[in-house]
């Protein structure tokens, strides 16, 4: 390969650089296969953007109906209980991308991919798959890049989360859902490289 | 920094997508043969890259936690079986969602087939996620 690619280090500051300021300038965490989720759900596109759920106002809704119904002891109760709850943040976190903004999202990496290969002059149409993929599967790659794609879309709709999601924000927020989501993903991608390599070459 | 709203937003998702896409792109993530020589542990330098950003991100996120608390993610039921059937196709893809469009942006036209996949495993997912099973998986937007 004549294409040398950038040091890791320097593609580690890069990744966690976006994390960042995605969280820092849109409050909320950063995740592709979110964004995909509301590509590709219809009641978004139907209705222009998903529905936003203003988690202050119906904290505020409730606590009224509570009041209401109970009286104001029962709300004292309620707040001593409520601050050993799993959510800590009372306060919203930044409303979740429409459908527009998804799909901006989405073809932004189209367009960074596009860059990052126009301005090298390393942009080629390739059609044909890659002698790293017919080296294991022959003309098989093609049922190997559907199906493989299958199971992505399914497990991550499914994990709710992907390598950004759960990879890179999650895990670096010490969630355990995404510490052990991104383990299994890992884990099962080189078991199972590991067993193509020994059964396909 | 504030929260921005408006177009604003779609202009800093539009730079976020396009740090991400070349970022990808450049490090190599979008190579099938990179990604099978990390995943056969052969090369371990993507995964240096991503293992790397996250204690980058990790120390960065500590401390803005006070200006942005974070509500906890559940572990649910789905996280386990679909992070195996993810890795399962990743390895068979050599992508992860992201890396899909990234290689679409360097013209690799194969990816169309594995994006084909992708959307239909996710939208078949969702459908039969609201029709028959109704966790929540985390994702509620």
């Amino acid at each position: 390969m004549s294409d040398p690619f950038r040091p890791w280090w320097l593609g580690a500051l890069a990744l966690a650089g976006t994390s960042l300021s995605y969280l820092l300038v849109l409050g909320r965490p950063l995740g592709v296969s979110g964004a995909l989720g509301v590509v590709l759900d219809g009641d978004a596109l139907r209705a222009g953007s998903r529905p936003q759920l203003d988690q202050a106002a119906m904290e505020r809704e409730i606590l009224a109906a509570t009041r209401e119904a109970f009286g104001d002891d029962a709300l004292l109760q309620l707040s001593s209980s409520t601050a050993a709850a799993t959510t800590p943040s009372t306060s919203p976190a930044g409303r979740s991308l429409s459908w527009i903004e998804s799909a901006v999202f989405l073809a932004a990496i189209v367009a960074g991919g596009l860059v990052a290969t126009g301005t090298r002059g390393a942009f080629a149409v390739q059609a044909a798959l890659p002698a790293s993929v017919t080296s294991l599967f022959g003309a098989g790659g093609w049922a190997a890049l559907f199906v493989g794609g299958v199971l992505v879309g399914a497990g991550t709709q499914l994990a709710g989360g992907c390598t950004s999601g759960h990879g890179l924000v999650g895990c670096a927020r010490l969630q355990p859902a995404s510490l052990a989501a991104t383990m299994t993903f890992l884990g099962t991608a080189i078991a199972t490289s590991l067993v193509m390599q020994q059964v396909l070459r | 920094m504030n929260v921005v709203e408006g177009n604003g937003r779609k202009v800093a998702l539009g730079v976020m997508g396009l740090m991400l896409g070349y970022t990808l792109s450049r490090l190599g993530f979008t190579d099938f043969g990179e990604v099978h020589r990390m995943f056969t542990l052969q090369d371990q330098r993507l995964l240096f890259a991503f293992m790397g950003a996250v204690p980058i991100s990790m120390i960065a996120f500590r401390l803005l936690r006070s200006a942005r608390p974070v509500p906890l993610r559940r572990f649910h039921k789905g996280i386990l079986a679909g992070g195996a059937l993810f890795g399962l196709g990743w390895a068979l893809t050599g992508a992860c969602p992201g890396v899909v469009f990234a290689q679409l942006g360097e013209g690799k036209a194969y990816a169309l087939v594995t994006l084909a996949g992708v959307v239909v495993g996710s939208a078949a997912y969702v459908r039969v996620h609201a029709k028959y099973l109704r966790f929540d998986r985390g994702t509620c937007g």
